[in-house]
């Protein structure tokens, strides 16, 4: 059948070919230097180049990212910060606004009464000496009606009785 | 008239694919009737016994397809000879495969010598469009998966060799795929000669990582002094078992698809039928063709690959000794 | 089996060489598939690195086969 024609062999297939061998070197080695110094090289350079410029743009972006979020947490935090103050600020303000309007109100109360002290005493004065002018008058007044009355019943003995008595009187009255 | 206006671009495509390797396999086809046409007589003397009375036996045509010869044959065209040189009694003749060698080593620089001015001018700052794309993704590939993971540290300066060795082994198998085209790879003398290279710089990587003290100290293998004149003979020789078997793997790798397609075609010619031939021959051929294309690219990759290997393994700086890998 | 001679002897040692590298060619990548398609199916994360290893595995495996097609060549052609 068809197995035993082509098993025959008749040129050999494991020949071995010197002349062959020789121009396998020759043409391969041509072609591996000719390739390596203007394919092989560039190729592999810009392929190691474009590794490392991918590689630096992800690193850079990593970075980038890392700063971006310590920038972040660091504009949280003055945030806080800041709120926190505000609240102090709020918080002391109504505080002093308090114990302001508690110092006035004392203050103008104790004025108040101090004021309404001070009148009651000028009261009391303008009372008192009212009072003395009055007596005054009343004094004079009195010394005139009697004068006249004296003068009107003038009588030696009688006056000059009248007269002690008056005098007791006021002296009496005087103390 | 409904399922053509149904067809669209990517239908197209998918059509043109399946339909290329069969017109590859029409071309051998061609190729093979012509030779067939030679063997037509001795396919009766086939059962009789081998190479009976006809010129040819489908067994010396697929032979004759797949060793080296003198002639360029571009059968039913004609063909013409090549050059013989002898040179100092060295039998330097420019074979078939010479001038696939050279026709691959053509391609390789015109395509690449492109990408490389491409890389010059436009540098690593864009993306690269078009063929650089493609050939980029395949460098990218043996960069990353193939060298760095296997050689460590200190890759860069195989990667060169790894990848002139796969884009050349690469080119001269898918060249033999084509119509009146051979693979040098077919050839052990072209396996045995990438197998040397890589067998050197193996060498050379590990003599260059442990001193020729730690070199020799990896033939003994750490073990005791009584044991050495065994292990070093064994070690010796097992040092050139994996040149060998990368060698034997490529080579016998493309010559046995060759030969099957080869002999799936020839059925048809044997039995002298075209209903064999339609139903069988060519279906077959062309599935095995689809998967020599495969094997073509997977076979460039494992040499690549293995020579990545064993130079890691070679230039490794940790002293564990793990058993060589079997293979 | 008399009317053999050397020469059928050797043709049918490498018929059944070859026929037993191709054999144990099979029966080793089919366990590396089926490994393969177990170990994805425990772990779909894995499948690219499992797919690697298997197309080396078998690659390799294939290689071994093929020493065997090479012998079984010598031995026809001597």
């Amino acid at each position: 059948m068809l197995t035993t024609g082509f098993i025959v062999l008749s040129g050999g297939l494991l020949d071995p070919n010197p002349g062959l061998i020789f121009w396998t070197t020759v043409t391969f080695l041509i072609v591996l230097f000719i390739l390596k110094k203007f394919t092989w090289g560039p190729m592999l350079s810009a392929l190691e180049e474009r590794e490392k410029s991918i590689q630096a743009s992800i690193d850079r972006a990593q970075t980038a990212k890392e700063e971006a979020e310590e920038v972040l947490k660091k504009n949280r935090d003055l945030l806080a910060k800041a709120d926190a103050e505000a609240e102090k600020i709020v918080r002391e303000g109504k505080e002093y606004g308090d114990k302001l309007r508690a110092d006035i109100t004392e203050k103008a109360q104790t004025e108040a009464s101090r004021m309404i002290a001070t009148a009651k005493e000028e009261i009391e004065q303008e009372k008192r000496r009212a009072l003395t002018e009055l007596r005054t008058e009343v004094a004079d007044l009195a010394v005139k009606g009697a004068e006249k009355i004296i003068m009107a019943n003038l009588d030696a003995a009688k006056q000059k009785n009248i007269i002690d008595s008056m005098i007791k009187d006021l002296s009496e009255n005087r103390n | 008239m409904k399922r053509f206006s149904a067809l669209r671009a990517g239908d197209f495509t998918r059509i043109a694919i399946l339909i290329i390797p069969l017109l590859f396999g029409f071309g051998t086809f061609a190729n093979a009737a012509s030779d067939a046409g030679h063997g037509e007589a001795a396919a009766h003397g086939e059962d009789g016994g081998h190479g009976g009375h006809g010129e040819e036996s489908a067994g010396d045509v697929i032979m004759h397809h797949i060793l080296d010869s003198n002639k360029m044959e571009f059968d039913p065209f004609g063909s013409f000879a090549l050059p013989k040189l002898v040179i100092g009694g060295f039998d330097l003749s420019i074979t078939k495969h010479v001038v696939f060698m050279w026709l691959a080593a053509i391609i390789l620089l015109a395509v690449f010598l492109y990408v490389g001015n491409y890389y010059k001018r436009i540098g690593s700052r864009k993306a690269p469009g078009g063929v650089a794309n493609v050939m980029e993704a395949i460098v990218q590939f043996i960069r990353l998966d193939v060298a760095k993971s296997n050689i460590g540290e200190g890759y860069e300066r195989h990667m060169p060799y790894l990848l002139t060795v796969f884009v050349f082994i690469l080119v001269l198998n898918l060249l033999g795929l084509i119509p009146y085209g051979a693979s040098a790879t077919g050839n052990i003398n072209v396996t045995l000669t990438l197998s040397v290279f890589t067998f050197f710089i193996t060498q050379v990587a590990a003599v260059k990582a442990h001193g020729i003290k730690g070199y020799l100290a990896h033939l003994t293998a750490g073990t005791h002094p009584a044991l050495w004149i065994i292990m070093i003979p064994i070690e010796f020789i097992g040092l050139f078992t994996k040149p060998i078997a990368l060698t034997i793997r490529l080579f016998a790798n493309m010559t046995a698809g060759h030969i099957v397609i080869l002999s799936l075609i020839f059925i048809s010619f044997i039995l002298k039928s075209f209903i064999v031939a339609v139903f069988v021959s060519v279906p077959f051929s062309v599935i095995i063709y689809l998967l020599e294309i495969f094997i073509a690219f997977l076979q460039a990759f494992i040499f690549t690959m293995l020579s990545a290997l064993f130079i890691g393994l070679a230039s490794s700086h940790d002293e564990s000794h793990e058993p060589e890998a079997a293979h | 089996m008399e009317g053999m001679g050397n020469e059928a002897l050797g043709y049918l040692g490498a018929g059944i060489g070859a026929g037993l590298a191709v054999l144990g060619a099979g029966i080793g990548i089919g366990n590396i598939a089926a490994s393969a398609a177990e170990g994805t199916a425990r772990n779909p994360e894995a499948t690219a690195d499992i797919r690697t290893t298997m197309i080396i595995a078998a690659a390799l495996i294939e290689g071994v086969a093929l020493f065997g097609e090479v012998i079984a060549v010598l031995l026809v052609l001597k």
